[in-house]
């Protein structure tokens, strides 16, 4: 400490007081109370289990989600009016493209497979490299990623000011026209919404127990034996830490034609420790949003199970318990607006 | 109007100095005041429920990583509303606020990136601890003959031991016995089995030791002290910054008071130059009348009216007695006298 130091005889034996005052309730809050820092209230534990339901979607103003979904679906958030955030995410399926990876704005296919955004307000960190810390960052470089919306904030706040239907909700709900930190606001509120909750398993969760077979809980109980989940827990069941992929085997050896893009982590941090690391994918709708993994490599949920088994457990699983532990994968998926979502049909368009 | 001139400057003097007072005497921002109070506790508090939850999640008590995460980011956001906390001081004492928040804001990236690594190697962990628990518990070891069983029920033993303790010896029994049954020739179901185990048993042999040290490391990070340092400081600015304001507002209220009193007194004094003319005004228009009463008097009615007039004079000025002496100028001794007694 290089500044002067505090002769406590200076202070006033009231401000003392005060100040023990203060230590002790600090002490008595962290004694007493830092129990109830755990119990956040989407962070529901249900006796020790590792995955805890999707919590209700919290009380949102409902004009600014309106807003920020018909944003959601409006090709003007993109240069040249081509494509819109919805685009890439399905709501009326996985919240995801369906394709392995999507071609981007210059006609090329891009470096990751397109996550859900269903739930993604549940992650930690967002994007397969964990990038990004908050929907906020995140929906601001997607609107301006060159690849991605293309779009600059002058053109595409010009779009939105040039509409009097968005003039007018703006004003309404921030008291003026269209600007960057509301758009991405109304943006965010919306996509906080999409949550999912009430899936099957949630209900066997919270002792309904009658909700999923026995076969599903079988599987619950094997993705729990082979360690599956030691990173796929939580409300999201995934999204809250990184992990090597391949642990035991390297997954990319049989695919081979290694990219950037497999390098994950390290190609932003460039520590070598981060070499093929990623964030772990939450597990909710995953049996609706295939294929799997960062290249969108596993076009089904068996074969992903099989490539998981094999790079983080370092062998091949019985075949009766990779069923039964995609069984359980199955009664993950959640409802979105009064549906359970749906997966896409073989010829549907995407 | 020289007055005026002389006095505009004591005004203005007047004026800046009350201005002066009033400013310093205004009590530190209350609401900004919370907001950094709370910013501490939260920081103190979630530091505690962190290094609580880290202990639950390496044994296993903890099972997701949530409550870890969500006490991150509550930091994270309690050290970005400190950054205002300095509000108060200048100077160096400024420097030194700032110099703490961005100590404290260092500690909270730290254990971040401490609590990323620790996430991840931990489920590694458990990932390999639940594995071979489970597939130990598949194998069942029969034939106590076959020495890959008897290696196998080796390995659980000091696996045992191990986890309890792996700065003991168990750490080099666990390798021992990891590299014997590598060395073994396996067939059948074993092919499969041995290899597993062999690879989560030298994970968990790497990782349990540096697991030990990302706890201490974990453990030993200075949130609590550096946010503890950074709010006593903090509070004994505050404290001054009260104190001072408690000052100028006493000083403040002590002008007042002087001011109120001058006011006073140029009140009454106002009032006694009223009394003061009036007085006068009314000797004048009593004078004006006695003198009126002499215009176009006769002779014999002077002494009358000196008589009456001399009467008035007394009464007005409240004497018991009062006379009039009439003096030749050229003759000696008294002419005549006029003599006026209060009735008793």
């Amino acid at each position: 400490v290089t500044g002067p130091a505090i002769n406590p005889m200076r202070v006033a034996p009231i401000r003392q007081v005060q100040g023990w005052i203060s230590r002790l309730v600090i002490a008595a809050c962290v004694g007493l109370l830092a129990p109830a820092a755990l119990v956040a209230p989407w962070a529901e534990t249900v006796d020790g289990e590792p995955v805890t339901p999707v919590p209700a979607v919290e009380a949102l103003d409902p004009v600014k989600v309106e807003l920020g979904r018909r944003m959601f679906h409006d090709v003007r958030l993109s240069r040249g009016d081509r494509v819109t955030c919805a685009s890439c995410h399905d709501l009326a399926r996985g919240g995801d493209d369906g394709h392995a990876r999507s071609a981007g704005a210059d006609g090329r296919l891009l470096d990751f497979n397109t996550s859900t955004i269903f739930n993604a307000a549940l992650n930690a960190r967002l994007n397969w490299r964990g990038n990004f810390r908050t929907l906020r960052e995140q929906n601001e470089a997607v609107l301006l990623d060159p690849r991605l919306m293309n779009a600059t904030w002058p053109e595409l706040l010009a779009k939105l000011r040039a509409d009097a239907e968005y003039r007018a909700s703006f004003k309404a709900l921030y008291g003026g026209s269209p600007e960057r930190e509301y758009l991405l606001d109304a943006l965010v509120t919306f996509q906080r919404s999409l949550l999912t909750p009430d899936a099957r398993f949630d209900r066997y969760l919270r002792g309904e127990h009658d909700t999923i077979t026995d076969d599903e809980a079988r599987g619950y109980q094997l993705f729990k034996a082979y360690g599956c989940s030691a990173c796929h827990q939580g409300a999201n069941v995934g999204g809250n830490l990184f992990q090597k992929f391949g642990v035991f085997h390297d997954p990319f050896a049989e695919r081979g034609n290694v990219s950037a893009s497999d390098l994950g982590r390290y190609t932003i941090t460039g520590r070598e420790d981060d070499r093929k690391v990623f964030r772990v994918p939450s597990l909710r709708n995953v049996a609706v949003t295939a294929p799997y993994f960062h290249d969108g490599s596993a076009a089904s949920l068996t074969e992903a199970v099989a490539i998981m088994a094999r790079s983080q457990l370092g062998r091949e699983l019985p075949h009766g318990d990779a069923d039964l532990v995609v069984k359980f994968l199955r009664t993950l998926t959640g409802r979105y607006q009064g549906q359970f979502l749906a997966a896409r049909s073989d010829g549907e368009p995407r | 109007m020289r007055a005026l001139r002389s006095l505009a400057p004591v005004i203005a003097g007047l004026m800046l100095l009350l201005t002066y007072f009033l400013v310093q005497g205004a009590t530190p921002d209350a609401a900004l005041h919370e907001r950094t109070l709370d910013a501490m506790q939260q920081l103190i508090l979630n530091d505690a429920a962190l290094q609580r939850d880290v202990l639950r999640a390496r044994t296993g008590l903890l099972r997701n990583y949530d409550p870890l995460v969500r006490s991150v980011e509550n930091m994270r956001d309690a050290a970005a509303r400190l950054q205002t906390a300095d509000h108060l001081a200048s100077g160096p004492m400024q420097r030194e606020i700032q110099r703490r928040i961005q100590a404290v804001d260092a500690a909270v990236r730290d254990q971040d990136s401490l609590v990323d690594t620790f996430k991840s190697s931990n489920a590694l962990l458990q990932n390999s601890l639940n594995y071979l628990g489970h597939l130990l518990a598949r194998i069942g070891v029969g034939s106590t003959r076959d020495p890959v069983d008897t290696e196998i029920g080796a390995l659980a033993n000091v696996l045992l031991g191990f986890v309890q303790d792996p700065r003991s010896d168990a750490a080099a029994g666990l390798a021992a016995t990891l590299d014997r049954l590598e060395r073994l020739q396996v067939s059948g179901d074993r092919q499969q089995t041995v290899p597993t185990l062999l690879s989560h048993g030298r994970l968990v042999a790497a990782a349990l030791p540096q697991m030990e040290g990302l706890l201490a490391r974990l453990q030993a990070a200075p949130i609590r002290d550096r946010t503890l340092d950074l709010q006593n400081m903090y509070l004994d600015f505050y404290s001054r910054a009260d104190a001072r304001a408690g000052i100028f507002r006493i000083l403040l209220y002590a002008v007042a008071v002087a001011l109120a009193g001058y006011v006073g007194y140029l009140f009454f004094r106002l009032r006694a130059n009223a009394l003061s003319l009036q007085n006068r005004l009314n000797l004048e228009k009593m004078i004006v009348a006695i003198s009126a009463q002499f215009i176009n008097l006769s002779r014999d009615r002077i002494n009358d009216e000196i008589q009456a007039g001399l009467a008035r004079v007394a009464e007005h000025t409240g004497v018991d007695r009062a006379h009039i002496v009439v003096h030749r100028v050229d003759a000696p001794g008294i002419r005549s006298s006029y003599v006026w007694l209060r009735p008793s």
